[in-house]
């Protein structure tokens, strides 16, 4: 192909390369351009070790959540993008349900992406933040495991913390 | 969401280094609580990276001295404990917050314990304040009546430390050599002669923020930076040689305090201005130095002005309008008592802002207002007041929002609302949230506040699709 005649005129710049990322949940393929992806730095050691193949497959992520992420990327790759503008596309991309986000949380330490993981978790915090402690049980799935009297002496271990919290 | 994988599967992945970062996101207090939800979460918390040690969380001001100092000192104990038992190798954010002033002097080797602590994580962001919050702000004495904190010095140099806030708090220039990526820096409470600050700036070539409040002894602030983007000055009442800033790339600059002489060059990129001289105790005719501070900031976005502002505005040369007018402002706020001796400086704004969309009007009675402005102008023809009706552009065109804050319902706040209301076709939203003050005689006032604004609603309006919201 480097001798195909279309690309003389293009000499210059590199040709665009891409990606895929396959979701082995539901199998959902998503071609995304290379530095794009590369800002996940799980797929970039796979890819500087020769490790990816054409399709790169994504365990535990669904098609859902892959879409987030890579949406997430391509906003973060933009050169042009103002540090206003992603702040607001940052916060469209977690402006989700609190199960939701604890997907995309998961996902983002899985593919190692640092802001992504940081604007999630500071999402999910807001969320949680003023929930009473059996909310907070119920989304992250905690089985409350202390007696009456346990639960007591915690509180009262560090009782400055839970002033005025029923 | 019924399809959604809320499921054992997601839980087991939801492991401790996750779970912390989270709860790193969490206000320290929250962070905590976390403890209580199960055993497993007990002491995550311990992992937090984003540390707050306040000892409002602990004393209650409100408590006698001897009560008081035992509060501190369980202070000191979790604290202590905190730095036993923290389980991870940084921290991202460190805060501590002792006021010195107050028996028991404590121990300054915990203190510097603690902050050894911040330093030898890898502390990014380093907030230490030990001023005492009963501290007088709007005094004009400079000094503080205790000792200051004496920062310890670093062993070596810190190329992590992004944000230094330093309170009350003596430190030595010649450490700021060793910062090598801080970028924000706030000094308050503190000694800072001209000479230190000057070599200070010296040091810190990276700064893109610098917050001075309540510094003394510093006569100048004369700042040439290319990065600098963001610039307070706050209450550093001994500034008698002025500001000179040459920032081409600032963004927010906010000045509290009394009229100085400003030099301002080439503020090109400003978007948000906040200039406040309500600690000015006397009139003086500084219109034009008011106007050229003005003029210096013209392109901004968010302009915020102060009584002072409004009242002594009317005795520029340019008054009643700027020229060029200050077409870049969007949003402004007015923070004043809305009294007949500001509505001169209110007109010229909304006749200099041809192109507002959002007008903040922050009302406090207790502004001060001098008798002795305006004796050349007079309110008979005013617009508010009178049936000679002057509607500003602005008015007539681009304004959509008008939130006003501290609302009494008194006749010199609904003038101002009825001519806003007559004249905007364009208003889209009107929030009006009423004054939470007590009466004179100490009674609530809340509902009587209410009332009066909900007579508002009958005003009779230019706008077809307002909305008058009442908090």
């Amino acid at each position: 192909m480097a001798s195909a005649p279309e690309n003389e005129k293009n000499a210059s710049a590199p040709e665009k390369k891409t990606l895929t990322l396959k979701s082995m949940i539901n199998n959902e393929e998503f071609v995304v351009d290379e530095h794009v992806a590369l800002q996940s730095v799980t797929i970039k050691n796979m890819v500087d070790s020769d490790c990816a193949g054409d399709v790169i497959p994504v365990p535990t992520i669904s098609g859902e959540i892959l879409a987030l992420v890579i949406e997430y990327c391509k906003n973060h790759a933009n050169p042009s993008a103002s540090e206003d503008d992603l702040k607001k596309a940052d916060a469209g991309i977690v402006a989700k349900d609190i199960y939701t986000l604890i997907d995309l949380v998961l996902a983002a330490n899985f593919l190692d992406i640092k802001g992504l993981l940081e604007v999630t978790s500071q999402k999910i915090a807001d969320s949680i933040k003023d929930l009473p402690h059996q909310d907070v049980r119920e989304i992250f799935g905690v089985e409350n495991d202390y007696t009456p009297e346990e639960e007591a002496a915690v509180r009262a271990e560090h009782d400055w913390a839970f002033e005025g919290f029923p | 969401m019924p399809h959604h994988n809320k499921n054992i599967d997601m839980f087991s992945q939801l492991t401790n280094p996750i779970i912390i970062i989270i709860i790193s996101f969490l206000p320290f207090k929250d962070a905590v609580k976390t403890s209580v939800l199960s055993k497993r979460w007990r002491h995550l918390w311990y992992g937090t990276t984003t540390i707050d040690l306040d000892q409002a969380f602990f004393v209650d001001p409100n408590e006698d001295s001897s009560i008081r100092s035992v509060q501190r000192n369980s202070f000191i104990e979790f604290s202590k404990r905190l730095i036993q038992y923290y389980s991870r190798p940084t921290i991202a954010k460190f805060h501590l917050a002792f006021s010195l002033s107050e028996p028991p002097q404590s121990n300054v080797t915990d203190l510097q314990e603690l902050i050894h602590f911040a330093i030898s994580h890898k502390v990014k962001a380093l907030d230490l304040d030990f001023s005492n919050p009963t501290w007088d702000e709007q005094s004009h004495t400079h000094h503080c009546p205790v000792e200051l904190y004496e920062l310890p010095d670093w062993a070596d140099d810190d190329d992590d430390l992004e944000s230094l806030k330093l309170f009350s708090c003596n430190f030595r220039v010649s450490e700021f050599n060793k910062f090598g990526a801080l970028k924000s820096l706030s000094l308050g409470w503190v000694k800072l002669p001209t000479s230190s600050f000057k070599s200070l700036l010296l040091s810190c070539v990276f700064l893109e923020s610098l917050s001075l409040k309540k510094c003394w002894d510093l006569e100048s602030v004369e700042i040439r930076s290319q990065r600098l983007m963001t610039l307070v000055i706050d209450k550093c009442s001994s500034l008698e040689n002025g500001v000179v800033i040459d920032v081409p790339n600032l963004r927010v600059f906010k000045y509290c305090g009394p009229v100085v002489y400003f030099v301002t060059e080439y503020l090109n990129g400003i978007v948000e201005a906040d200039l406040d001289f309500g600690i000015e105790v006397e009139f003086n005719e500084h219109g034009d130095v008011l106007h050229q501070l003005l003029m210096d900031v013209w392109c901004v976005r968010i302009l915020s002005v102060c009584s002072y502002m409004l009242q002594v505005i009317p005795s520029s040369e340019e008054y009643p309008s700027m020229k060029p007018p200050l077409n870049g402002v969007k949003h402004m706020i007015l923070k004043t008592a809305l009294h007949a001796h500001e509505y001169h400086g209110i007109s010229f704004f909304l006749s200099s802002c041809p192109n507002l969309e959002t007008l903040t009007i922050d009302i406090d009675p207790a502004r001060r207002i001098f008798p002795e402005r305006g004796t050349h102008l007079n309110l008979y023809e005013h617009e508010f007041l009178s049936k000679y009706i002057m509607v500003y552009r602005c008015v007539e065109r681009s304004l959509k929002v008008v939130e006003i804050k501290g609302f009494k319902g008194a006749i010199n706040e609904v003038v101002v609302i009825n001519y806003l209301l007559s004249y905007g076709p364009a208003l889209e939203r009107m929030s009006i949230t009423v004054a939470k003050e007590l009466g004179p005689g100490g009674q609530h006032m809340e509902e009587s506040y209410r009332q009066q604004a909900h007579k508002i609603l009958k005003f009779r309006r230019a706008s077809k699709t307002l909305n008058i919201m009442i908090n």
